[in-house]
């Protein structure tokens, strides 16, 4: 089966700054992919590119092993929603919905009207009048029912409350379960994104750091602790993604598996959490394609 | 699609088309008693107070013309990109099941469509109206704000004000400055054109000798041998002489130009700088397939423009 999404030594570049650079990714069909990384990282300018709403400055992006192309058949197999979710304010809720059934051929109607009513989002209210999260919501109405293939979504639990977030996931969740659409949303919730997703992408100034199935990531990776004094005994080619010390003892997140350094250090697998807050706090550090190859 | 263009450009459209339409039905009503009015101010009983008021409002309101196709540039042309790219919403327009070249392709034809049938509906009611006022109206051609008001010249126009405000809008991405970037560039189109106008087609450079073939100078008779761009004289000798100079020849400062029997006893002869009367189609032509060959180049590079980047 082709990839979702297929990076080749992708990068975009404003001016003289590369907002992103030579990434390299491959996303199989299915998956629902968290896109993390802090404020500025290229997570947008990412999702952009993989919309075909941005032109690479460098290499090429594939989606279902083509290129993207400003073509009805292109266009119809993904679906996108901004960052700031972005509607016409002058538009109604039924004229959003004419909007999407006009503009796509397959659109889901029913679906997006079920999903507004369940939200109570009234249909004679225009857009600027709506809150941001309802707004927010809409936006995602106008991406799900469109029935894409490929699903891109840039921050869009940033402005709902948590329990909107949760019914957004599980929505998110429905769709792959029925239509086994791909997924790919950016997030700086981490916690958010630990139950429903299953591939993680880690993006940091400009470059990707790791990609991979969470399963093998947390596999492939552990957190070595135990007393700083010790930390001479360690191995000198353990590869170590990040080090902390806190007052006596030393922790250290590596790119190991369930191995064990000696009764004086303790190991366990890291949360999603430690781990990417781990990669993000390092940005040299990598893990490229999966954590059994590691480069560098 | 279609229903997108309504959806979103349905005041602007309303707005303008009714501005049209007063525009029109004003021009239709101030010339509507004008065939009476011309009639008494003829020879017999010369009573011109109706013609001249008549004719001074016409002229504001043909004045006020040249200013309908801003209307056009500022709320149709310049929000088509300019507002969605500000808005953040040409994200959403891009990534629905349309591609941006039929976006923009149809968006841009259905204005510009609209545009050409308001624009003809203006050249009509103002080409009528100067055949309302006969002789008395200054002709559409050699009249710098006429020009541009009659006949096919406002749809051509009002397209290229069209296609100025999505250009501006599509490369300064944002409104206001878009708006006044189109403000400035239509005047200065608009000058330019009147700048441009007499060297359009390389006029006749005509000498008369006898006084049967004198153009009258001025006076109406001038009008039907089309725009004049210089009556002059030239003398015996060969000498250039401006109707004035000659004049003064003539020792009789009491006209501006030689009277018929000062030509005869100087031997001068008439030189006359012109465009003949049935030129004025052709004048049209091209300076409407200039402007619609400068739109044709904006364009292009519109579709460039927003084929690259959002």
């Amino acid at each position: 089966m082709t990839n979702a999404v297929e990076t080749i030594r992708l990068g975009r570049r404003y001016g003289r700054t590369w907002a992103l650079h030579d990434c390299a990714l491959s996303i199989p069909q299915g998956r629902v992919v968290a896109l993390v990384g802090p404020n500025g990282a290229g997570k947008s300018t990412l999702l952009n590119l993989v919309a075909g709403l941005v032109r690479p400055s460098a290499g090429t992006v594939l989606r279902f092993g083509e290129p993207t192309r400003d073509d009805r058949a292109s266009l119809r197999r993904f679906a996108y929603m901004a960052q700031d979710s972005a509607l016409y304010p002058g538009f109604t809720g039924a004229d959003l919905l004419t909007f999407g059934r006009r503009l796509n051929p397959g659109w889901d109607d029913e679906l997006a009207r079920d999903r507004l009513a369940r939200l109570r989002i009234p249909l004679d209210r225009r857009m600027r009048q709506l809150s941001g999260g309802q707004r927010a919501q809409c936006a995602l109405v106008l991406a799900l029912a469109k029935r894409p293939d490929l699903l891109l979504l840039d921050e869009p639990l940033a402005s709902l409350d948590p329990l909107a977030r949760h019914d957004v996931m599980a929505v998110l969740m429905e769709m792959v379960a029925l239509h086994g659409t791909t997924i790919i949303l950016s997030s700086h919730i981490i916690a958010d994104l630990v139950e429903t997703c299953d591939w993680l992408v880690a993006v940091n100034r400009g470059r990707v750091q790791i990609s991979g199935e969470i399963e093998e990531l947390l596999a492939g990776h552990a957190v070595v602790s135990g007393p700083l004094q010790a930390r001479a005994l360690l191995p000198d080619r353990l590869p170590v993604v990040t080090e902390t010390a806190g007052g006596r003892q030393a922790q250290l997140l590596t790119r190991t598996g369930a191995e064990t350094f000696g009764p004086a250090w303790s190991t366990r697998p890291p949360t999603l959490d430690e781990l990417v807050r781990g990669y993000l706090g390092t940005p040299e550090a990598t893990a490229l394609p999966g954590p059994t190859s590691v480069v560098r | 699609m279609l229903w997108l263009v309504w959806r979103q450009h349905r005041w602007q459209l309303l707005a303008v088309t009714a501005l049209v339409a007063a525009y029109c039905g004003y021009l239709l009503w101030v010339v509507r008693a004008a065939p009476e009015a011309v009639r008494a101010c003829g020879p017999v009983d010369p009573d011109c107070t109706q013609l001249n008021l008549l004719n001074a409002r016409w002229t504001n309101a043909v004045f006020v013309g040249n200013l309908l196709p801003l209307a056009v540039g500022v709320f149709w042309g310049a929000p088509l990109l300019a507002r969605e790219v500000e808005q953040g919403t040409i994200r959403l327009a891009f990534t629905q099941s349309v591609s941006r070249r039929r976006w923009l392709t149809v968006k841009l034809g259905v204005l510009a469509g609209v545009a050409v049938l308001l624009g003809l509906a203006v050249g009509a009611s103002v080409s009528w109206s100067i055949g309302r006022l006969g002789a008395f109206s200054s002709p559409a051609f050699g009249n710098d704000l006429l020009f541009s008001q009659a006949g096919m010249m406002p749809a051509a126009t009002w397209v290229l004000a069209l296609v100025a405000g999505v250009a501006l809008g599509a490369f300064l991405r944002r409104l206001m400055p878009a708006v006044a970037a189109t403000v400035v560039a239509l005047s200065l189109v608009f000058a330019g054109l009147v700048a441009l106008r007499p060297h359009l087609i390389p006029p006749v450079d005509r000498i008369a000798v006898t006084q049967e073939q004198f153009v009258g100078d001025p006076g109406p008779e001038a009008i039907e041998s089309g725009w004049i761009y210089r009556v002059s004289y030239l003398d015996r000798d060969g000498h250039e002489l401006s109707s004035a100079a000659a004049g003064r020849l003539c020792a009789d400062p009491a006209n501006s130009s030689p009277t018929p029997e000062c030509v005869d006893r100087l031997g001068l002869r008439q030189r006359v700088v012109y465009q003949p009367a049935a030129r004025y189609v052709w004048f049209q032509l091209v300076e409407g397939g200039l402007l619609l060959l400068v739109s044709a180049g904006l364009l292009l590079a519109v579709r460039r423009r927003t084929a690259a980047v959002v």
